[in-house]
């Protein structure tokens, strides 16, 4: 669905991201793991276009995002949704409002009756009833996240993109949201696209893995091949995970 | 030395760099109205929030600087035995240029700084990312609809300060410097034009232009989380005052 070729960004003389190479799959969940500060974000940003890449390509369905201009690149943002880091709500607007907002900005359904049940199926596909009424500031960081996701995914987008969904959240919450996640993915067969430096979730919901380290995907594959890949970048976050104390092959 | 100088660098560097971001938003906000949508609800929020919830913060202004020219003027004036005088002189200083620059200074203190903090706001917590991702345009959002908003309501402030301002003036005149009331009105009547108003109106709408836009670039540029909410806030109110009094010297140049 989305191919990335040799794709580069520098902040100033800082190098972010240095040729990376990574295929998402139709309809699986391609989870990116790698240690703060290794790009996860700056990799997300460039493939939604909301940084511009130095070099490379970002193949959407054969077309390169990257040759774009906004009018021709926002035809294909509205097949995409997001799920911000921090859920990212409007926060002059209740949960109806943010929810109904992509629905209602591209005039999907335009009959207001028809788009309060579209919210309500929606926030009842994240867990979420009788809070419409409810402002951002009155929610709790899991509630803000579904929100987010009912946002994200009110318009059946083709692929979703996850920013680092679980940051933030206790651990209780962050079981829910990967829950979320994987039915979600299953019940409307969605592409997903994750970054996290959370094993748990990554080992709960990834068809696909790969690890960002030093600007470049040093390794990438299914889960099986990942969790018993020879590469000692690869060991090394495994092992520290383990030490951790979580038990990802169970 | 060489501080100094870098120094100066450094500033002139970021004035040429925000005084051509802010003449690319203009371009984006032209832009923007044109490709659409007219965002007339958002346009009427904005105008609520704008013009009448400033009425009041409006009316304590004029009515005071009113009150204290008539006093002023009247030593001057008392001088020259010319105290019928003070009514027009109060109505065409007020239609010419207090009543567009204080109510201007004051909704930049007021409006200005709020805009620069909600964008800037919108834009550290990622609203602003969320909205281009879901193919909105921010220009056409946020700033368009702030834009029109202040360019049409800062006028119609001014109306009411300029009235507001000029009853302000008789009350003194009348009842305190006991100047007489049928002269007072008389003399503003028989001298003043109706340019010495209009001018002050188109003045008042350049003036609504060009702070909304600098409040709303100040806000698009924020970065560094509640700090940098603090600083773009700060520096809107700032540059937008310095503009309103800029501007003002131009337009006056141009249009007396």
């Amino acid at each position: 669905m989305i191919k990335i070729e040799n794709l580069k960004k520098s902040f100033d003389s800082q190098v972010v991201l240095d040729g990376v190479n990574l295929n998402i799959e139709d309809g699986k969940i391609t989870v990116i793991i790698g240690k703060s500060g290794t790009g996860k974000s700056v990799l997300l940003k460039n493939i939604i276009r909301l940084l511009e890449p130095d070099d490379g390509k970002i193949l959407y369905n054969e077309k390169d995002m990257t040759k774009l201009n906004e009018k021709e690149l926002n035809k294909i943002r509205i097949k995409l949704g997001v799920l911000f880091q921090d859920a990212a709500l409007f926060d002059s607007l209740s949960v109806f409002e943010n929810v109904a907002f992509p629905i209602i900005e591209r005039k999907i359904i335009k009959n207001r009756q028809k788009i309060k049940e579209e919210v309500k199926k929606t926030l009842g596909l994240v867990g979420l009833d009788e809070i419409y009424d409810k402002m951002p500031s009155e929610l709790s960081g899991g509630m803000k996240k579904r929100v987010g996701l009912a946002r994200a995914i009110i318009t059946k987008p083709e692929i979703v993109f996850f920013d680092e969904p679980t940051t933030g959240l206790d651990p209780v919450s962050s079981m829910a949201i990967a829950h979320l996640i994987k039915n979600m993915q299953n019940e409307l067969s969605t592409t997903c696209f994750v970054i996290s430096h959370d094993l748990s979730l990554t080992f709960k919901i990834a068809d696909n893995i790969g690890l960002l380290d030093e600007g470049k995907i040093i390794e990438f594959g299914d889960k099986e091949s990942f969790l018993h890949s020879n590469n000692t970048l690869v060991k090394n976050f495994l092992n520290a995970y383990n030490i951790a104390g979580d038990e990802y092959e169970k | 030395m060489l501080l100094f100088f870098e120094a100066i660098g450094e500033g002139v560097l970021n004035f040429l760099q925000s005084t051509g971001g802010i003449v690319k938003l203009l371009l984006n906000f032209i832009i923007s109205i044109f490709s659409g949508p007219v965002r007339i609800r958002k346009t009427f929020e904005q105008m609520y929030y704008v013009g009448v919830k400033s009425t009041l913060i409006v009316f304590l202004t004029s009515v005071f600087v009113g009150m204290v020219e008539a006093l002023q003027i009247y030593h001057g004036f008392h001088k020259f035995g010319a105290e019928d005088m003070i009514g027009y002189t109060v109505a065409v200083s007020l239609g010419r240029e207090l009543a567009p620059v204080l109510t201007a200074l004051m909704i930049v203190a007021r409006n200005v700084s709020a805009m620069a903090a909600e964008i800037g706001t919108m834009k550290v917590t990622q609203q602003i990312d969320a909205l281009e991702v879901m193919a909105v345009n921010p220009t056409n959002f946020l700033v368009a609809p702030r834009v029109i908003a202040m360019t049409v309501m800062l006028p119609a402030l001014v109306v009411i300060s300029n009235a507001v301002g000029n009853i302000g003036g008789y009350l003194v005149g009348v009842n305190i410097l006991h100047l007489n009331p049928t002269a007072y009105i008389k003399n503003i009547q028989v001298y003043i034009s109706m340019s010495d108003l209009t001018y002050g109106l188109i003045k008042a709408a350049v003036f609504g232009f060009i702070v909304s836009l600098i409040g709303c670039y100040m806000g698009m540029n924020t970065d560094g989380g509640a700090k940098g909410v603090g600083i773009s806030t700060t520096k809107a109110v700032v540059a937008a005052s310095i503009s309103v009094l800029v501007a003002d010297y131009f337009l006056t140049a141009l249009l007396f």
